[in-house]
């Protein structure tokens, strides 16, 4: 199979699960027993004859639910997902803004977990049943087991309260000002604009947020490197290399990892599932603006067209990661291209 | 999926004759096993007798003495309220393990059941069941629960539904797998030619040769459905702001951040029973699958 024939059949099967997600964004939303002109329209509006009618036409509320479907499917299709209750603007709009930030710290901290995470299950596999292997695999069990919100708290108030050796919640210092927005992202804007200081800033704020993400999330990757490399190096090809009088980190690091790299790219990719979860837990503490403190506001305060904005957002964010994880399987298992 | 096809075709543990002994050296070679049930049986013990142990009522306020410091009157500190942390601590426990456990048998039964029909029907319905799978599995599990907690108001049961809704895909996958697995064996076959029925050959013959793999699952995943509850909760969707549940404490402790006693003492209940149970369920994995054991 070569890789346009395998990346168009993935392209199919993504299609599906796209549209089943907007019904079901679109179910759940019928299925909640709120009016969605009172959960919509801001209360001086509910008297306002004209507007209802408009607000019903526009989501063609007054047709039956299979047309309903398609309305709110043409409007998604256009970017429109509804205004947010609580903030009053288009949904669409307050992702977009928000969403930076959280891509920011997201990057961040997946960057910092993998590392982390792959580095302590290849110190675990290599050196099996040694100290270094139980050491590893008990920070390992601690990443998993500590709730994200606790390990927050505890970087938060030992770093930052009583070392003062971290920058503590937000995205800049208070007396700080936003580089000029050109990503959203602080840090790329701050370099952009060639401005040092506020980058220095805009980073340290990253960097226990992010901390707490990649130590959850390097749990789990260290975790299954462990088990896929220790699965790995019981081979015959590992004793051939070996035995071929390679050098031990080209045993490892080529015959080695490129083997047991498949599960431990899927897991990577299924962790980003995680990651909304993570970051609604972690940006509350954090006091850091993104699309996590946006979750939670929503949920709280019942913002229903922002929760579904969100979800939507998050299902097509986790199906275009393991889309990506997909495609990545073509270039590390060449068996792939053979089936 | 290696773990799993490994343990259906092999013969269980505990059928070994003498289990006692394995059983010693096994949790010798994992002390961290050990110690994972020590804890998760303290937690447990604690949970049933938390009404006689705990000092003082997780509800009594005690306003002359809010925000105390952990000392002599109260071990862990009290709230804002004046209650004694020490106390809640000692009675979230009675909320979290029913919870947590609720989630695992009720989540696993739907997914074993779902899987189990759709592999074993086959053809439509099992094209059917398993694009719903994927899109349950693709849906953000907080969104869902959040959905269904916002339709059926915020409360203990109705986050334990809300995590059960979305606990099962992973079940159905993998149960549906097993069940194609043993579907091909001859004894399925002879259980079909000697007459027996598509649902007394699904339950009967196939189902108990699937489930082992299924249980272990279950036991490995008891620490996340733990924490995802803490987590909803935590988010305020569980149960109400007063009660003694770990995951509410510390999402209140936090608007009290130095006093750190107030997020610290629930939030390490919560990990000290999630790593047990991690502890437990690592082993648990070792021991059953030897190819890791390097051997």
């Amino acid at each position: 199979m070569n890789f346009l024939q395998y990346f168009l059949r993935r392209v199919l099967l993504v299609i599906p699960i796209l549209l089943g997600i907007t019904m079901m964004a679109f179910l759940i939303a019928n299925l909640i027993p709120a009016d969605p002109i009172i959960a919509n329209l801001p209360a001086n509006a509910l008297n306002d004859e004209d507007t209802i009618a408009a607000f019903r036409k526009k989501w063609g509320l007054d047709k039956p639910l299979h047309e309903q479907y398609l309305t709110y499917l043409g409007n998604l299709l256009q970017g429109d997902m509804g205004t947010s209750i609580k903030t009053r603007k288009p949904v669409g709009e307050d992702i977009s803004r928000r969403l930076p930030a959280t891509i920011e710290l997201a990057t961040f901290g997946i960057i910092l977990g993998i590392l982390l995470g792959v580095g302590l299950g290849l110190v675990s596999a290599i050196w099996q049943d040694s100290w270094a292997d139980n050491l590893a695999r008990v920070i390992a069990l601690i990443g998993v087991s500590f709730p994200v919100f606790l390990t927050g708290l505890i970087l938060l108030n030992v770093l930052y309260v009583q070392l003062e050796i971290a920058e503590g919640p937000g995205r800049l210092d208070f007396i700080m000002r936003p580089p000029p927005n050109v990503t959203g992202m602080f840090t790329v804007d701050a370099l952009l604009a060639g401005d040092r200081k506020t980058f220095v800033n805009a980073f340290n704020h990253l960097v226990l947020p992010a901390l707490t993400l990649a130590l959850y999330i390097s749990g789990i990757i260290s975790r299954i490197t462990r088990s896929s490399l220790l699965e790995v190096l019981n081979q015959d090809y590992m004793r051939t290399a070996r035995a071929k009088g390679l050098r031990e980190r080209y045993v490892i690091g080529f015959h080695g990892m490129r083997n047991a790299l498949i599960p431990i790219v899927t897991v990577i990719g299924l962790s980003y599932g995680n990651l909304l979860v993570g970051s609604i837990l972690i940006e509350q503490i954090f006091a850091y603006p993104g699309i996590g403190s946006y979750t939670f506001r929503a949920s709280t305060s019942q913002d229903f067209p922002a929760i579904m904005g969100v979800s939507l957002l998050f299902a097509f964010i986790y199906v275009g990661v393991n889309f990506v994880v997909d495609i990545l399987y073509f270039f590390i298992d060449p068996r792939i291209r053979v089936a | 999926m290696s773990l799993i096809s490994s343990i259906s075709s092999s013969t269980p543990v505990s059928a070994s004759p003498n289990w006692g002994q394995r059983a010693r050296y096994h949790l010798h070679r994992n002390p961290l096993v050990a110690l994972g049930l020590v804890i998760a049986a303290l937690w447990i013990v604690i949970a049933f007798i938390a009404p006689a142990i705990a000092p003082v009522e997780p509800l009594k306020q005690n306003l002359a003495n809010r925000l105390a410091v952990p000392g002599e009157l109260f071990l862990m500190g009290s709230d804002e309220l004046g209650r004694d942390i020490f106390s809640r601590v000692l009675w979230g426990s009675r909320i979290t393990i029913p919870a947590g456990l609720a989630v695992i048998i009720i989540g696993s039964a739907l997914g074993v059941i779902i899987g189990a029909v759709a592999g074993y029907a086959g053809g439509m319905i099992d094209e059917l069941l398993m694009r719903l799978t994927e899109l349950f599995m693709a849906f953000p599990f907080i969104i869902l629960a959040m959905a269904v907690t916002a339709a059926l108001g915020p409360d203990i049961q109705n986050a334990v539904i809300a995590l059960c809704v979305v606990w099962w895909p992973r079940y159905a996958r993998i149960l549906r797998g097993l069940v194609l697995e043993v579907k091909a064996q001859e004894y399925v076959e002879a259980a079909h030619s000697a007459g027996a029925g598509g649902l007394y050959i699904l339950f009967r013959t196939i189902l108990p040769n699937c489930i082992a793999p299924a249980v272990i699952l279950a036991t490995l995943d008891i620490g996340t459905a733990l924490i995802s509850f803490a987590a909803l909760s935590f988010i305020g969707l569980g149960p109400e702001p007063a009660s003694p549940e770990w995951g509410r404490m510390v999402s209140i402790g936090i608007d009290f951040f130095d006093q750190w006693w107030m997020w610290l003492f629930p939030g390490l209940a919560i990990a000290s029973l999630v790593m047990a149970f991690n502890f437990i369920g690592d082993g648990l994995r070792d021991i059953l699958d030897p190819r890791l054991r390097g051997e």
